[in-house]
């Protein structure tokens, strides 16, 4: 089958069609319309039922082709002129190509488009009419701000790149498209700014696309994964965001942002660590409350990835680092608990990972029977019972709370995992195995890379000027510089009394 | 070949990642598994010591306590040994305690007076020596009784009486000035200070001891038997030799730079009295050599507040507010007057840690004065006292309403 896909089409209308029969296994979805415009004049319109507009095919393209046809001229001309004809008489509105290359025609059919093929020529018009079902722009699920732009991206491609380019109406904005996946042919594409971006950056994504090599492409996920420098890691590299703003600003900093068809998740590369706790709203709101709110994202990391092992190593091994009221109390509630700190600590984080997991999987209708049955069971029973101490669901809470705060999923995913490990290490070593354990992330952190440039930077490689847009949110007017840390083209965003910008 | 070296350095590590798990939980206690010590009283016995050890009992403090011991019952147990070593009285305890006892938590240490009489430093060199016991609880003396006896009364307020014997020794010491706050580690330091002696607060049990280690004790309004403290004593060395009433420890207090906040009331024009605030307080010690010999400069300087007047004086006035500046100042010189001479005179012991400060200005001078004058040098040190006093506010009114009173 596959040697068909390959060379030109056939000159004879009925070949064509027998032949394209053969490659689809005659599908249902493929309709074949054979139409007799003049006498000898024959001519077929394919298309994958679903995936045109058939009111605009019949409306205007059938009409056009019925009504529209100087049938004196028609019949004496020759099969190639009769299709410059209809692309230049008939059918004038539309986006039309012509196509030979059989393997073109096959997948331009497959992503929606109508064939002509007209009997006695294998030059074959495409009309691109997609008119599939889709979802319309919605507000974004992932990440939500109270103040900002409400609009998400949907899993339409062109949708998405057009809302890009709404926000950024500049002649530099550059998109790129590549297939990939050799079944299912996803449309992936980059887009950057060509003054701006890094031009090594921006070669290193396009090869790094190009070594995929894979049948399959469903979600942008799949991408991240095989571009990502590291790939045992618990921290993401390779930043995700379903939000058009989010993805603007990153391109105007001089980043590349990479949208993949059939998935409103556009990433963003490169990506540092500070980034996963910055949010869209930063910037729109007031740089002061931008700031407090990172620093409370960075301590609400901190809680999700700490709390618990904190617990665990101070109960068990550092009393005396306890006021002495609160460690009677501690003591009064664990009273009757059977099990040590650690295991009682594992038992409510792993019943909470059950909760959550379960809070996303269930249908919608019944989820409120998980939160009745977790917050009886977490809150009230297990603590009733006795064998859970009432200090312990506080702990778990919070940090349950606190994983939330983290705008992107990918980092507080990462805190949640690591967490296990920590209350493992507490558990037999205590604030010395936290301690032996943050060293090892911090180690592991800095040896990261995104696309080439240190994940752990403005911190890593230290750039004090980088500081103002990293952990804390200047105003705007002292936000003169793009970050270094992205090597671009043009580092002012802002024109500063020193350097003059040159734009374009 | 570079890849097996990296495979195998991997290997390796995660190999190590298992020794973690080797050490098996060493010195892991979980917090219902231990005795939380709060105080410890220790007395001299015929041979050895008499060691007290006042454990919690967590279920019994606790409002919310899960199906343990439900609030009732005595909040704490005390458990006594007499022993020739402390660390016995420890071992002691696992025969008797189902939990072992942890030291980490002490509050109060206290001294049974027989006991401070003939010395403790042997005693002490286990609390320094242990890796448990924090050295910031407050060491004291129970005065004209054992301190068995002490931990034995059941406070109201508080109730872990190890803790409000901690907590009131705080609020009196900054409050009043009235009594003062030494921790272990102070303690240990002034018994090896150069020039200096070490003082403990002295807690009494007001009423009968023996009532007090009863539930009942707490459940009236007046207890029968009640801890407070009320003087101060004096060491010689290692040695308790007397007491400080409440006036010389106020003077000692003002001397060594302890006030916080400290009250007392002048009399006014009509002799009735008018209560004045310290609500800050400094003192600057200097040391100058004069001729060869060591000088003594106290200089104390002090912001009021007037607090009550019972007296009819004009308070507007500010001849009147000067007075009263000038005669707090008095009062504040006399006291630490009074402090010196009667410490000198009946001890003779520099508790002030003169010869300290003597030490630190100039090593030579010190070395001179010992040489000359031994342990006496007390008697002769010329001591040079000041103090200035600047009353701030009187409060929300200016004068008493007492003299509009209708007749």
């Amino acid at each position: 089958m596959k040697s068909s896909e390959t060379g030109t089409l056939s000159n004879r209308l009925k070949t064509n069609i027998d032949q394209l029969n053969g490659l689809l296994g005659g599908s249902s979805d493929v309709v074949i319309k054979e139409l007799q415009i003049e006498e000898n004049t024959n001519i077929s319109l394919i298309y994958i039922d679903g995936l045109v507009d058939t009111q605009v095919l019949h409306n205007s393209i059938l009409y056009s082709l019925q009504e529209h046809i100087p049938y004196e001229q028609l019949g004496k001309l020759e099969p190639e002129q009769k299709i410059e004809i209809i692309k230049k008489q008939i059918l004038i509105a539309g986006d039309l190509t012509v196509i030979v290359d059989y393997s073109q025609f096959v997948h331009e059919l497959l992503s929606g488009s109508v064939m002509l093929l007209l009997d006695g020529t294998s030059t074959t018009l495409r009309i691109g009419l997609p008119g599939w079902e889709d979802r319309n722009v919605g507000e974004p699920s992932s990440q939500s701000v109270v103040r900002g732009p409400m609009e998400g991206f949907t899993e339409n491609l062109r949708t998405n790149t057009a809302l890009v380019r709404r926000k950024i109406k500049d002649s530099h904005l550059w998109l790129e498209t590549v297939q990939i996946g050799r079944v299912t042919q996803t449309s992936v594409s980059i887009m950057y700014l060509s003054n701006i971006a890094n031009k090594e950056l921006v070669q290193e994504v396009k090869r790094r696309l190009n070594k995929i090599d894979t049948d399959s492409i469903l979600e942008s996920g799949y991408i991240e994964e095989f571009i990502q420098e590291t790939v045992f890691t618990p921290f993401p590299t390779v930043y995700n965001s379903d939000r058009p703003d989010t993805i603007a600003a990153g391109i105007l900093e001089g980043k590349v942002a990479i949208i993949v068809d059939g998935t409103p998740f556009v990433l963003l590369v490169p990506t540092f660590f500070v980034a996963f706790f910055q949010s869209a709203e930063d910037y729109y709101q007031r740089a002061d409350i931008g700031t407090l709110l990172r620093l409370v994202r960075f301590i609400s990391f901190f809680i999700t990835l700490l709390a618990p092992s904190l617990y665990v190593a101070i109960t068990t091994y550092h009393q005396e680092m306890i006021p002495t009221n609160l460690v009677i109390s501690l003591a009064a509630q664990r009273e009757s608990v059977p099990f040590p700190a650690f295991v009682e600590a594992l038992i409510m984080e792993m019943t909470y990972e059950i909760l959550r997991e379960a809070g996303v999987r269930i249908p919608k209708n019944i989820g409120q029977a998980i939160s009745i049955v977790g917050t009886l069971v977490i809150g009230q029973a297990a603590v009733a019972a006795g064998f859970i101490s009432s200090a312990m669901v506080i702990i778990v809470s919070l940090t349950a709370i606190s994983s939330f705060v983290i705008p992107e999923t990918g980092m507080s995913i990462a805190a949640r995992m690591i967490r296990f490990v920590l209350i493992a290490l507490a558990g037999f070593i205590g604030l010395y195995g936290i301690l032996f354990g943050i060293f090892i992330i911090v180690l592991h952190l800095s040896s990261l890379r995104s696309f080439g440039m240190p994940y752990m930077s403005p911190l890593g490689p230290y750039n004090s000027k980088d500081l103002k847009d990293s952990i804390f949110r200047f105003p705007w007017p002292f936000l003169k510089t793009r970050p270094a840390e992205n090597k671009t083209q043009n580092l002012f965003r802002q024109s500063t009394s020193s350097d003059e910008e040159s734009t374009q | 070949m570079n890849k097996k070296l990296v495979r195998g350095a991997l290997r390796l590590m995660i190999a190590l990642q298992f020794t973690l798990v080797l050490n098996g939980c060493w010195e892991r206690k979980e917090l219902n598994e231990v005795a939380f010590v709060l105080g410890i009283g220790i007395d001299k016995a015929e041979t050895g010591y008499t060691v007290s050890m006042q454990v919690v009992i967590p279920s019994a403090i606790s409002s919310q306590s899960n199906g343990g011991g439900g609030g009732t019952g005595v909040p704490v147990v005390v458990y006594k040994f007499t022993v020739p070593t402390f660390y016995d009285a420890q071992r002691m305890l696992n025969l008797d305690s189902s939990r072992t006892s942890y030291l980490g938590h002490i509050r109060v240490l206290v001294i049974g007076e027989e006991l401070a009489r003939s010395g403790v430093g042997e005693i002490l060199d286990v609390f320094k020596r242990s890796r448990e016991a924090r050295m910031d609880f407050y060491v004291m003396v129970a005065r004209d009784t054992t301190a068995s006896d002490v931990l034995n009364v059941l406070t109201p307020m508080d109730k872990l009486p190890a803790n409000k014997l901690f907590s009131s020794l705080d609020n009196s010491y900054k409050d009043s000035a009235k009594t003062v706050a030494v921790t272990l580690d102070d303690f240990i330091e002034n018994l090896l200070a150069e020039g200096e002696h070490p003082v403990l607060t002295g807690v009494e049990v007001m009423g009968d001891p023996k009532e007090g280690g009863d539930k009942s004790n707490v459940e009236r309004t007046m207890p029968k038997a009640r801890l407070e403290y009320h003087t101060v004593a004096v060491f010689k060395k290692d040695k308790l030799i007397g007491w400080l009433n409440e006036g010389e420890t106020i003077g000692y207090n003002y001397i060594n730079d302890k006030v916080t906040s400290h009250s007392g009331a002048i009399a006014g024009e009509d002799g009735k009295p008018i209560v004045i605030e310290a609500i800050q307080a400094s003192t600057k010690r200097k040391v100058k050599i004069i001729d060869g010999e060591p000088h003594i400069y106290l200089d104390v300087k002090t912001l009021c507040n007037i607090e009550e007047v019972q007296s009819t004086e004009n308070l507007e006035s500010e001849s009147t507010i000067k007075r009263l500046e000038k005669e707090t100042e008095e009062r504040i010189i006399e006291r630490m007057q009074n402090t010196v001479e009667q410490v000198t005179n009946r001890f003779n012991v520099d508790i002030m840690g003169f010869g300290q400060s003597i030490y630190h200005a100039s090593p030579k001078a010190w070395t001179k004065l010992q040489q000359k004058k031994g342990d006496d040098y007390l008697k002769s040190l010329p001591i040079h006292f000041s103090a200035s006093v600047v009353i701030n506010r009187v409060g929300l009114t200016d004068n008493s309403f007492l003299e509009k009173i209708k007749e």
